[in-house]
């Protein structure tokens, strides 16, 4: 995947590796840019799993700290994605626990105040919602990280202890939840 | 199934990452960026203030701790320096009040002798200092010193709030009632015989600074004696009036260097 800006000016997604390793070295550009192009996406991770949207913007903040506190430690500029979507689930994990939420996908759509939230709310996508919000927390995640973002089972896996085996079933299990949902909602039309 | 649920999931994931504004995206990443890199600068300046606090706030209860001492006391010199630095920067004023307080810290403590010495060193009105001088001078001992002792310290007080007041009426009677403490002392305390000249009220012109009035001019006011004409006692009973009752203080009487001598009692 190109490393330089799209056409619209927005960064892409992964960044390059070179930009990876200048960020890991110090430069501090290089780190605007790479997390500036993985910020929109922790957003959406974050919204599309379900956690309640007045909790976002405080666990995206503290994800940004951490990966920036910890960039120098990157060992592997080729395992950046891995790298940056395990600091991303840590924070959240840390974050519900602190909030103790139940497992209420809906909450995280509130009244839509930013052009995400508007996003969410929109008619086109109520079908998807809805389905993801009969699906337990843990689903949405590998869905998100798997069907979205494109993580390999071993990157999924190796931050949480689970072998690559585990990480498979787990996410075939999720893949045919989502489907017998999307069905059955259908069904009710 | 008409719609694939993982085309929509993935449609539903790029509108919204497409719908995070590029701008808040990159204020978010500097912010934390900042927040990393710059802790250390902030803890500084956060400790320096806290130590100036701490160091303030030390000082103020040291000031108020020794605001309540009394002359003896180990503190008393510190309540009286802070008080010099009150009044170098301008933040003092009389202080009367407080050397009146401090008179009846050392009265209740049977100081009399201290508590008197103290008033005519520091009190300003001539009266009153004069009075103390005589009821050093008299011979008094125990209960008698003290009830006059209060008796006049009672009526500093009054004079100080009327002078405070600017209360001419009430001032003046007050200093009635010291010249009345004085008329009662037992011996030669009467007025004119407290070392000021007949006639007058013990304000010689020029001659009002605390501690001087009622001195015979040329006198050196000594510490411990009047310094201000024949004392009370006759000749052999100098040097007695050492058991008036304070622990711990000076004979009020007679001394050879006394002013006005102990051989000049008619």
């Amino acid at each position: 995947m190109s490393h330089s800006s799209s056409e619209s000016g927005r960064r892409v997604w992964p960044p390059a590796i070179e930009d990876v390793i200048a960020a890991r070295d110090g430069d501090m550009r290089a780190m605007g840019d790479v997390l500036g192009a993985g910020h929109p996406r922790l957003v959406a991770f974050y919204h599309g799993v379900g956690l309640p949207y007045d909790l976002v913007g405080e666990i995206v903040a503290d994800a940004l700290e951490g990966m920036v506190r910890n960039f120098s430690q990157l060992r592997e500029p080729d395992a950046f994605e891995g790298w940056f979507w395990a600091i991303a689930r840590n924070r959240m994990r840390t974050a519900l626990r602190r909030y103790r939420s139940p497992n209420r996908p809906q909450d995280a759509f509130v009244s839509p105040t930013t052009p995400e939230e508007r996003t969410i709310l929109s008619e086109e996508h109520t079908h998807i919602r809805a389905a993801l919000a009969l699906l337990s927390a843990r689903d949405r995640e590998l869905l998100w990280l798997r069907e979205v973002e494109g993580l390999d089972y071993e990157d999924i896996g190796s931050r949480l202890g689970a072998t690559v085996g585990a990480v498979r079933v787990s996410c075939h299990r999720a893949r045919k939840r989502l489907e017998e949902a999307f069905i059955r909602l259908e069904g009710s039309e | 199934m008409k719609n694939d649920p993982f085309d929509e999931l993935r449609r539903f994931a790029d509108d919204l990452i497409r719908a995070v504004p590029q701008g808040r995206s990159e204020a978010e990443v500097a912010r934390a960026i900042r927040t990393v890199t710059a802790p250390r600068r902030r803890r500084l300046p956060a400790l320096v203030a806290a130590s100036v606090s701490g160091l303030f706030v030390l000082n103020l209860a040291g000031a108020a701790v020794a605001d309540s001492s009394a002359p003896g006391d180990v503190l008393y010199p510190v309540d009286r320096s802070y008080e010099w630095v009150s009044d170098v920067l301008g933040l003092g004023g009389d202080r009367s009040g407080e050397r009146l307080e401090e008179a009846t810290v050392l009265t209740d403590r049977s100081e009399y002798d201290a508590a008197l010495e103290l008033m005519i060193e520091s009190l300003p009105n001539s009266e009153v200092v004069a009075a103390a001088r005589a009821i050093r001078t008299a011979d008094l001992t125990g209960t008698d010193l003290r009830s006059v002792v209060m008796d006049l310290l009672a009526v500093a007080r009054q004079i100080s709030e009327s002078t405070n007041a600017a209360d001419a009426g009430e001032l003046a009677e007050a200093e009635e009632e010291v010249r009345e403490i004085v008329t009662d002392l037992p011996g030669d305390t009467a007025p004119g015989n407290t070392g000021n000249t007949p006639g007058q009220s013990g304000d010689t012109p020029g001659d009002t600074a605390p501690g001087n009035s009622g001195t015979t001019p040329g006198d050196a006011d000594p510490p411990d004696n009047s310094g201000d004409g024949p004392p009370a006692t006759a000749p052999g009973n100098s040097g007695g009036n050492s058991g008036n009752g304070s622990s711990g203080s000076t004979p009020a009487v007679t001394s050879p260097r006394s002013g006005g001598g102990n051989s000049s009692k008619p």
